[in-house]
């Protein structure tokens, strides 16, 4: 009878220490970053590790290189593993479109932050598409800049360069259109030179380098950049040429601080914000699938524009790069 | 002759003019002197642009150090001008009670000296207890006080772009300054110092520095534009006593 006993202790025991040690087993993550040659892919990653940190979970993460058929390998790579979600940033929307197939054959939830694929979100194992309005965001954008071009020459008339994302990249697509839908309101302000500067800094410089050759002083009124680090190369092309009169006359999408600081010392003319927070958004849609609440297929996060046009603008701009001193941000 | 004597005076005098008067202005633009003035007077204190001024404030008052070990501390001096904007920020206080609040806060400063004290480490949580610290606070006075009012230090995990993720304990603290305003409008510098065994670190607010900055920069601005005068009448003298056209010509006469 004694030994009967024991035998039941010694099952309830170890019943019970395997139950403890699956209850807290965390969730395993796996984050697919299309590349880490940039600014913007590193806080966007470090968010992702911050936020898996604090809410609790697991996480594996690799860099797809900046190249499609990289990442889409490195996709394969995480999968081993059998993470319990996937979030992937893809470097583009048709190329890492089979993701899709490879989450849905494995039953893993996926995630898509900042970039869609092809897929629709909200289908089988695609459960979201985590990001911010491009095309409102790059209209807004637009339409800004009509009506400075009215403040300042009287009439909807100015010329506009731009240099755009990385080619075939969803951003890219929407931050292309959503300009031209504000622009094309007002037929007498032109985009007269549009090219890829790949969404780098030394790109954006040799681009604006080209812009300068070719269109002499008076004959470009803004420059638009998809992005802040191109806007950055693009201005010291434009400091290292003395054209003197662009200085003021960029806009740019994302809202890093070296770029917020220029708009605050008047070298920059306004910036549409895309910080590149997802992290919390992305675990915590992930968390509530796999207790399974509902996870709404397309989320848009908020969104600002930084200037110092009108009052109200500067006082908002001052105070937000005040606060990313205070606080360290880099976005 | 004469008339190329008077031309070079004149191009000599406008560069020198145009040289002295821009480093006068490269100066002021150099050395604009960010003005460190705590707020003593609550008379002054009110909440205009005081919700935008916020993070600068925070900005201007915040100081960083490192103590033992990776262990690093923010202190924020909580100038009256930031307690007020804080409030504004969080709703306690609207115009129909500003008045009534300034006075609390002229009441709370008579005898407290508040800061924020942020400890933070990379990997361990467990190293950001405040209270294992003597903290104490000083002025160019010689008042000093040992701090006991400690509120907070619940440790978080935080994340910043220069050092990604790490814990960080807050802590409201106040300095109880025996029923007298710490920093009046003669205070030249406070200073906060936190000691534990051997190690000892000592921030401090200077708020002399400023003045002297300033002192200096109109001092050289003064010099500046003495330097520039003193051109103007060499050039004037120059030109006054320059030899007469009938003189030269009589001497060119006579050397014929």
């Amino acid at each position: 009878m004694r030994k009967m006993s024991s035998v039941l202790l010694a099952i309830v025991l170890v019943l019970s220490v395997a139950a403890m040690g699956f209850a807290q087993k965390k969730p395993l993550i796996a984050f697919s970053q299309c590349t880490m040659n940039h600014p913007w892919r590193i806080a966007m990653t470090n968010d992702v590790v911050y936020w898996a940190e604090k809410l609790g979970v697991d996480l594996i993460w690799n860099d797809g290189e900046g190249d499609a058929a990289v990442q889409l390998t490195k996709v394969r790579d995480l999968l081993l593993q059998n993470p319990d979600a996937l979030i992937i940033s893809p470097f583009q929307a048709t190329a890492l479109d089979p993701v899709k197939q490879l989450c849905d054959e494995k039953g893993i939830p996926l995630v898509c932050i900042d970039r869609s694929i092809d897929s629709e979100p909200g289908t089988d194992m695609y459960i979201s598409f985590i990001g911010k309005d491009n095309t409102k965001i790059s209209k807004e954008l637009g339409e800004f800049v009509a009506e400075y071009l009215n403040e300042i020459n009287g009439e909807y008339k100015g010329n506009i360069v731009e240099i755009q994302e990385a080619v075939g990249s969803s951003a890219t697509i929407e931050r292309y259109n959503g300009f031209r839908e504000a622009i094309e309101q007002h037929p007498d302000i032109n985009i007269i030179a549009t090219q890829s500067g790949h969404g780098y800094r030394v790109e954006g410089t040799k681009v604006m380098e080209n812009y300068l050759e070719r269109f002499p002083k008076g004959t470009i009124d803004i420059v638009y950049t998809h992005s802040d680090e191109m806007g950055l190369g693009a201005l010291q092309a434009i400091k290292a040429a003395g054209r003197t009169e662009l200085i003021g006359r960029l806009v740019t999408i994302d809202g890093q601080r070296a770029a917020i600081k220029t708009v605050v010392d008047g070298e920059h003319l306004g910036i549409a914000d895309y910080a590149p927070y997802f992290g919390e958004a992305a675990i915590k849609s992930i968390l509530d699938y796999l207790e399974g609440k509902p996870v709404e297929a397309v989320q848009m996060l908020d969104s600002n524009l930084y200037h110092m046009v009108t009052p109200e603008g500067k006082n908002f701009t001052e105070n937000y790069y005040n606060r990313m001193l205070a606080e360290d941000l880099f976005y | 002759m004469n008339v190329r004597y008077v031309s070079a005076v004149i191009v000599l005098f406008c560069v020198l003019l145009i040289s002295s008067n821009s480093a006068v202005v490269q100066a002021v633009d150099d050395n604009e002197p960010r003005t460190l003035t705590p707020l003593t007077n609550f008379g002054q204190l009110g909440v205009e642009d005081l919700e935008t001024n916020y993070y600068a404030l925070i900005v201007e008052w915040t100081q960083k150090s490192s103590l033992d070990s990776n262990v690093y501390v923010e202190v924020c001096y909580i100038d009256p001008r930031l307690a007020l904007a804080t409030d504004v920020l969080a709703g306690k206080v609207d115009e129909d009670t500003l008045e009534e609040h300034i006075q609390q806060l002229a009441d709370i400063y008579a005898s407290h000296t508040p800061f924020k004290i942020k400890l933070s480490h990379d990997t361990d949580a467990k190293r950001l207890d405040l209270r294992e610290w003597e903290v104490t606070l000083t002025n160019d006075k010689g008042d000093k006080y040992v701090l006991t009012d400690v509120t907070g230090g619940n440790p978080e995990l935080k994340a910043s772009y220069s050092r990604g993720n790490f814990y960080q304990a807050d802590y409201d603290v106040s300095f109880l300054t025996s029923g007298e305003q710490f920093l009046d409008s003669n205070t030249k510098w406070m200073s906060l110092s936190f000691s534990k065994g051997d190690n000892h670190y000592e921030i401090t607010w200077d708020f002399q520095a400023q003045a002297s900055a300033l002192e200096m920069n109109v001092f050289e601005t003064t010099i500046k534009i003495l330097i520039s005068l003193l051109t103007v009448l060499l050039c004037i003298a120059l030109i006054a006593t320059r030899p007469k056209v009938s003189i030269l010509n009589e001497r060119f006469r006579t050397n014929q």
